[in-house]
């Protein structure tokens, strides 16, 4: 009666092959979406114009989407989750380790015996010390006295828990199969009083699937409609939770979607805009900019000596970024104040120091920082710093970042026998070393296309601080800087690189590209055209709010649906 | 509760897990008559290259004796006669890899990656059948009802950052597609479980152990009601995290017997942090001793231990290269700062480890037909990820230890520079009495002559 789906039901190229970046093909595959045909023939409104909504409305009902991956919570996820459901703060064991996905952005890692172990001691760990608190979860008296009232308050217990726990009602089976295992090897084998028994069945919950993964719907096989399966209220619940959040949906949230009510466009964007507008929502967002910009754990970055750079130094930095993408979102939430302001507050004396500041500093002190030297993200500390290497600054690093995470262009890994670039000297400017390396033939492809974008940043070292001499000369950090549309652009700096991205269209893409992975979970696939375009559509002028898109992200098809995986079980499809 | 040891493979076919290992199992057929003391794996995986001017020894003819090896393979002189030093071998499955730190995850699977195209573009490779090591402890654990298939460890890492936070350069050891072996990192956790427990029957721990037993029973059943819709890719996932709850079920059936020592390095002093870079060479002696103290008991029957990630971005070594200390993967490219060669001070020191290894193994006495020591029934492969420069598609390996006899030592094996790994896997396979067809890819059969007595 169900039909599986087979391999290759649908092409999932990522985007990245579907375009090649005018004169240098074989390099560099450009991402933009705006370059793309939507499927099925249907052209996006181009960035900028007025989208006529019945067009756009039946080009959403035909657009096709990609597949929806299965993932374990990450570590974040956890520990929200965890406050959210039990009330406590959880610490997540080491071994249940994070990885960075394939979209660039960090997920849960899979479970081998390692973590299973740890997930098994962890979780009882969790489940008898959060027991007492849970057992009232139910609309039960603490301590029911007869065994009838005992498996009642069981079976509320296994259905609200359950609810919150799996993130959408239980079926019949679901929770039949779980008063079984409270009445049988609980009560009976193990001969547990009820609050123990009630202990036994968190533990166990807390180790299901449906608790661990995203996959939020019940175990019935999907259903296919013009090659694409909705998303239920209960998923789309939880995609927007984990999406602004990084947790389980709230009990707003959850009641919408046992309501049915997560179907409209207007309403998922009503509930999108609550949750971002909440402190939550503003912690998301540090996040995504860290990630996107290639800012990992700073701290524990090991820097030569010369640089003074401390673990205290770090977390310093990666404050103040958390700071600064707050005001940014305080302010306009645009891209040009992201990319361009030179406020932020500072700390920490030593990174004062760094910055060359002399003014009165403080966490919540904005300060002005020379706006000859400071522009915006890209010439903070930490992206500096995060984007150099152990002993040297790295302009080739640094210039990849730009390339790859703002203007989503794609590079391959360097190609055979090009010999590395010469090491750091005294007598060798970085501007130097790297020409000569880029002379060789096979080198200058690729790095004519990142290696200038990494120059504009040689007036600061290894961890960002400013400097106006390199090798003896004076720092020189000027370049043309080829954009995907293949015009080319000189800067004179960093802080001009910094203003002529903020207002590219093609970063503007880049932004919602970025985004559109962190919420998919995923890499983007050709199948995502339709939805990326509509939603860059809505950050097309340079001063517009990026929460536009994010919103209007939640309400494309991309998030909505999903593509059938090969080899999952379906039913029949047919006219239903 | 359902005898899940020797369910194993009806579940594995079921529910995709380990799939791939099916169709390679063989008969039960024995090497040679079974000796006193079982054959043991031990296979190390060094990230970051061996200069391929340091690896081949220098002289002619085959015989380690006659040869001279290099200043930095020099502390395993005294070994020479235990040594089995191949040739750079081809890597068939990797041929197509930009460069061999992407590769990392692939060595010892010999299949092809999956499909890069459906994975986007900065992707690590990723494999999609198993690394030999599983097929062999699958079919070990089975037969000879160990508690563990293999012993699978890590030394520190590093804080992870950029591409070596991929899962695919953290893993060397799969059981399948979407199914990575992680490696264990706390030595103390392994001495816990396996050396340390109580032997005096407790009624609380055995009524957790009760439980833990039910719960773990219930929700293997419900990861295979839950997998049952998803997609291949999906159910790959859900059934490594299955065969892991079946694998931890198995383990607690076991009826607890006396538990062999623990090796003194875990029990003297105070516990190491096992996430400190610092504590890389005392934890590196203690994570051998482990599996020594694992073989020793038959536990299992093979170990591994990943020394690094596959850039080795985050890993560096000050105890070793001074203050002014770079990662492993740039010391690989940059072999000389401040006037010191700090690529060969590394490969020294690990060479150094190696040998110490050995000395280990030889050790603990196992008199029997074929055998003195434990090292004489052991095979250590030290697979080193690629020759420097990460483009070159040969791997340098090196092979010690006798198996039980079935390993000709005291060479340096002059093979073609086609001969492709997978021979050497097999070969591997069947010294270890789980004889295989093919590793990975089908097309590849045959041997590696010289390798093998027989």
């Amino acid at each position: 009666m169900f039909t599986y789906i087979s391999r290759g039901a649908r092409r999932r190229l990522p985007l990245a092959k579907v375009a090649l970046f005018a004169g240098l093909a074989g390099c560099v595959g450009s991402i933009n979406p705006a370059n793309q045909t939507a499927p099925n023939g249907a052209e996006p409104d181009p960035p900028g114009a007025t989208p006529n909504p019945t067009s756009e409305e039946n080009n959403a009902a035909r657009a096709a989407v990609g597949p929806r991956p299965l993932r374990r919570l990450s570590r974040t996820e956890l520990v929200n989750t965890l406050s959210d459901l039990l009330g406590v703060t959880a610490e997540v064991p080491s071994e249940l380790s994070d990885v960075l996905a394939d979209s660039g952005y960090t997920e849960g890692g899979t479970l081998s015996k390692v973590e299973a172990e740890s997930m098994l001691e962890w979780t009882g760990r969790l489940a008898a010390t959060s027991a007492a608190k849970v057992s009232t979860l139910s609309s039960c008296p603490p301590s029911p006295t007869t065994r009838a009232e005992q498996d009642e308050c069981a079976r509320v217990f296994v259905e609200t828990f359950g609810r919150r726990a799996f993130r959408r009602p239980l079926t019949t089976v679901e929770s039949d199969d779980l008063l079984r295992y409270y009445s049988g090897p609980l009560r009976k084998d193990l001969a547990y009083d009820y609050p123990t028994a009630i202990r036994g069945l968190v533990w166990l919950m807390l180790q299901s699937p449906r608790f661990l993964y995203h996959w939020e719907r019940p175990p019935e096989p999907a259903m296919v409609k013009d090659e694409r399966i909705a998303l239920g209220p209960h998923e789309v619940a939880a995609r927007l939770s984990y999406l602004f959040w990084g947790s389980m949906p709230d009990d707003i949230l959850a009641a919408a979607a046992d309501r049915g009510e997560l179907s409209r466009p207007e309403q998922i964007k009503t509930q999108a805009l609550r949750l971002l507008a909440d402190e939550r929502g503003a912690r998301m967002l540090d996040s995504f900019v860290l990630q996107w910009f290639g800012i990992g754990d700073i701290a524990k970055m090991t820097k030569a000596a010369k640089y003074n750079f401390t673990p205290a130094l770090g977390t310093a930095m990666l404050d103040e970024s958390r700071r600064f993408i707050r005001s940014v979102f305080e302010k306009d939430g645009s891209l040009e104040t992201l990319l361009t302001s030179p406020l932020t507050t500072i700390g920490d004396p030593k990174l004062a120091q760094l910055y060359g500041y002399a003014g009165p500093i403080g966490n919540a002190t904005e300060v002005k920082l020379d706006p000859t030297q400071r522009a915006g993200f890209l010439t903070s500390a930490s992206f500096l710093t995060a984007q150099s290497l152990h002993s040297d600054l790295n302009p080739i690093k640094r210039g990849l970042a730009v390339v790859a995470q703002l203007l989503c262009l794609v590079v391959p890994s360097p190609p055979n026998n090009v010999p590395p670039a010469k090491l750091p000297g005294p007598e060798l400017s970085t501007r130097k070393r790297l020409s000569e390396h880029a002379e060789n033939a096979c080198a200058r492809g690729c790095h004519g296309v990142f290696d200038p974008p990494g120059m504009a940043f040689e007036h600061y070292d290894g961890v960002g601080a400013f400097r106006t001499m390199d090798g003896g000369e004076p720092v020189n950090s000027s370049a043309n800087i080829l954009f995907p549309s293949g015009e080319t652009k000189p800067v004179k700096d960093a802080v001009e690189l910094s203003r002529i991205l903020a207002e590219s269209a093609d970063v503007r893409a880049c932004v919602a590209q970025q985004w559109l992975r962190y919420a998919l979970r995923r890499s983007d696939v050709e199948d995502d055209a339709w939805s990326l375009a509509a939603a860059s559509k809505v950050i097309a002028n340079p001063h517009a709010d990026l929460r536009a898109m994010m919103v209007a992200t939640t309400t494309t098809p991309a998030f909505l649906f999903r593509s059938p995986s090969p080899g999952e079980l379906m039913q029949p499809q047919g006219d239903l | 509760m359902k005898n899940w040891q020797t369910n194993r493979r009806a579940l594995l076919a079921r529910l995709g897990a380990g799939a791939a290992l099916l169709p390679l199992l063989p008969n039960r057929r024995s090497f040679s008559a079974d000796p006193v003391f079982p054959k043991r794996l031990l296979i190390v995986v060094a990230p970051n290259g061996y200069p391929s001017g340091e690896f081949v020894p220098t002289g002619s003819g085959n015989e380690l004796a006659n040869l001279q090896l290099s200043e930095t393979m020099r502390p395993l002189d005294r070994w020479k006669n235990y040594l089995s030093i191949l040739a750079p071998l081809a890597c068939p499955n990797l041929k197509e890899a930009e460069d061999f730190h992407r590769g990392y995850s692939m060595m010892l699977t010999g299949g092809p990656p999956v499909d890069k195209s459906l994975r986007g573009p900065d992707s690590v490779w990723a494999p999609t059948t198993p690394s030999f090591d599983q097929i062999i402890g699958l079919e070990l654990a089975t037969r000879h009802k160990l508690a563990l298939r293999t012993l699978p460890l890590q030394l520190p890492f590093g804080a992870l950052s950029g591409v070596d936070s991929k899962l695919e350069a953290r893993r060397s050891f799969w059981m399948g597609q979407n199914q990575p072996v992680s490696p264990e990192a706390n030595p103390y956790k392994v001495v816990d479980t396996y050396f340390a427990g109580k032997t005096v029957s407790d009624p609380a721990m055995d009524r957790i152990r009760a439980e833990k037993r039910s719960l773990l029973d219930f929700l293997g059943r419900d990861l295979e009601r839950y997998s049952s819709t998803l997609g291949t890719s999906d159910k790959l996932s859900v059934g490594g995290h299955l065969q892991a709850v079946r694998d931890i079920e198995t383990q607690l059936a076991k009826p607890i017997v006396a538990p062999p020592a623990a090796p003194k390095s875990t029990t003297e002093g105070k516990p190491l942090d096992y996430n400190s870079l610092d504590n890389y060479p005392a934890l590196m002696n203690i994570q051998f001793d482990i599996a020594t103290a694992a073989f020793r008991s038959d536990l299992t029957r093979i170990a591994t231990l990943q020394l690094g990630t596959a850039w080795g971005d985050s890993l560096h070594f000050p105890w070793l290269t001074g203050a002014n200390t770079r990662p492993w993967h740039r010391i690989g490219h940059d072999e000389e700062n401040n006037g010191r060669n700090e690529k060969r001070i590394l490969d020294t020191w690990l060479m150094t480890q190696f040998a110490a290894l050995l000395d280990r193994l030889a050790s603990v006495p196992e008199v029997g037909p074929n055998s003195k020591t434990m090292l004489d029934n052991t095979m250590v492969l030290w697979a080193t990820t690629m020759l420097t420069g990460h483009h070159t598609p040969q791997l340098p390996w090196i092979l010690a230890g006798k198996g039980g006899g079935t390993l000709r030592t005291g060479q340096y094996l002059r093979t073609a520079a086609d001969v492709p790994v997978n021979r050497v896997m097999i070969d591997l396979c069947r010294a270890m009495d789980v004889p295989v067809k093919h590793i990975g890819d089908p097309s590849i059969t045959g041997s590696v002559p010289g390798l093998l007595t027989t």
